[in-house]
């Protein structure tokens, strides 16, 4: 009996560890994609075209380095939305398409927010 | 179609090893709360099966809680019986001294014709023959015939007999029992001259063979169609 609960403990030990760490690295991700999407709206505003191209370039290749591993975590329409996301603004920064750049930095601020929300710990998600 | 396989073989897995984690009653008789977890655990191992797209977390982790959950109230039910009353309920007596408990059968919500066939299952055919029936808390009912109607036992003869005790598997389907030969205390070179001695000199082509607290040995070769039984040990040396 002092097994099973001593297991038990350890599970919920683990569990908990995990899932505070797990959270933590999701939320640096989404903050990060948060922020690219901010940043990529102030180029968008200036129509610095070329440094976007290459900032939007970057992200992308860096999020599809983020994507297996997050994958293990977060289901993968989630990551595909952000996915998405990034290469409708990239094309919109190459075709030089304002509106189009702000509503793609709109829609990549979205589900780059609700990557951590969706999974995160709050009342509204337990409830 | 191989991603689908093989996660259906990692939930298999992980179902597995959460219902042996949860104790050997999950096979046997349930409590409440242990069949709640049971069916959950086969809607969670589900749920991630079929869809690629949704991490294998998703129906680990909630087993993870499930047998977290079910650990702590094990062990809770275990430390108060106040607790386990709560989550496990009390036995209910349906018949008393062969009186049928019409106010208890109604409380728990059991039927006439449930009761028949728990005294058919019981193994009593007339319920004139029933002296007491109980509703357990995992939902069995157990039933007992009256004294003047049940098996006579030797204690009724005033007969003494030895105890039986449980019998010691040696070898099955070929493999050695070790452990079993530790715990009485024999040796593998004792085993293989009396396989030798019935007819075996080859361990592996033993099928079954068995010691019991009287020093008996009952044998059966693979493929054979009938078994033998020798007296190998004195009833005082077959001792575990």
């Amino acid at each position: 009996m002092r097994t099973g609960l001593c297991i038990s403990l350890l599970l919920l030990a683990a569990t908990i560890a995990a899932g505070m760490v797990s959270a933590g690295e999701i939320g640096r991700i989404s903050a990060r994609y948060v922020s690219a999407a901010e940043e990529l709206s102030v180029m968008t505003e200036k129509h610095d075209w070329e440094r976007a191209a290459q900032t939007v370039a970057a992200y992308l290749d860096s999020w599809r380095d983020t994507v297996p591993a997050l994958q293990t975590l977060i289901n993968h329409e989630d990551t595909d939305s952000v996915t998405l996301s990034l290469l409708q603004l990239q094309a919109a920064i190459r075709a030089q398409d304002e509106a189009g750049c702000f509503t793609a930095c709109a829609e990549l601020r979205e589900n780059a927010l609700h990557l951590y929300h969706r999974d995160g710990f709050s009342w509204a998600n337990v409830l | 179609m191989l991603t689908i396989f093989v996660r259906s073989v990692i939930l298999y897995g992980a179902s597995l090893l959460a219902m042996r984690v949860m104790g050997k009653r999950q096979v046997g008789q349930l409590q409440p709360f242990e069949v709640v977890v049971v069916i959950m655990i086969a809607e969670l191992a589900a749920t991630p099966m079929g869809g690629v797209g949704i991490p294998l977390l998703y129906g680990i982790l909630p087993m993870i809680a499930l047998a977290v959950c079910h650990g702590l109230i094990s062990w809770a039910c275990m430390k108060s019986q106040r607790v386990r009353r709560w989550f496990c309920g009390q036995p209910t007596v349906l018949v008393r001294d062969g009186v049928i408990c019409e106010k208890q059968l109604r409380k728990s919500a059991v039927d006439l014709n449930d009761l028949m066939e728990a005294i058919r299952t019981g193994g009593v055919l007339d319920p004139m023959e029933v002296g007491t029936a109980v509703l357990e808390p995992g939902g069995q009912i157990s039933v007992f015939p009256k004294a003047a109607n049940r098996p006579l036992t030797p204690a009724d003869m005033g007969l003494t007999v030895a105890s039986e005790g449980l019998p010691l598997p040696l070898v099955m389907d070929g493999e050695v029992q070790r452990e079993n030969l530790k715990r009485g205390r024999l040796t593998e070179a004792w085993l293989r001259e009396t396989a030798g001695k019935a007819g075996f000199p080859d361990v592996s082509g033993i099928f079954f063979l068995c010691l019991s607290r009287s020093g008996e040995m009952l044998i059966q070769g693979k493929g054979c169609l009938e078994s033998r039984v020798l007296q190998v040990l004195e009833a005082e040396r077959a001792v575990w």
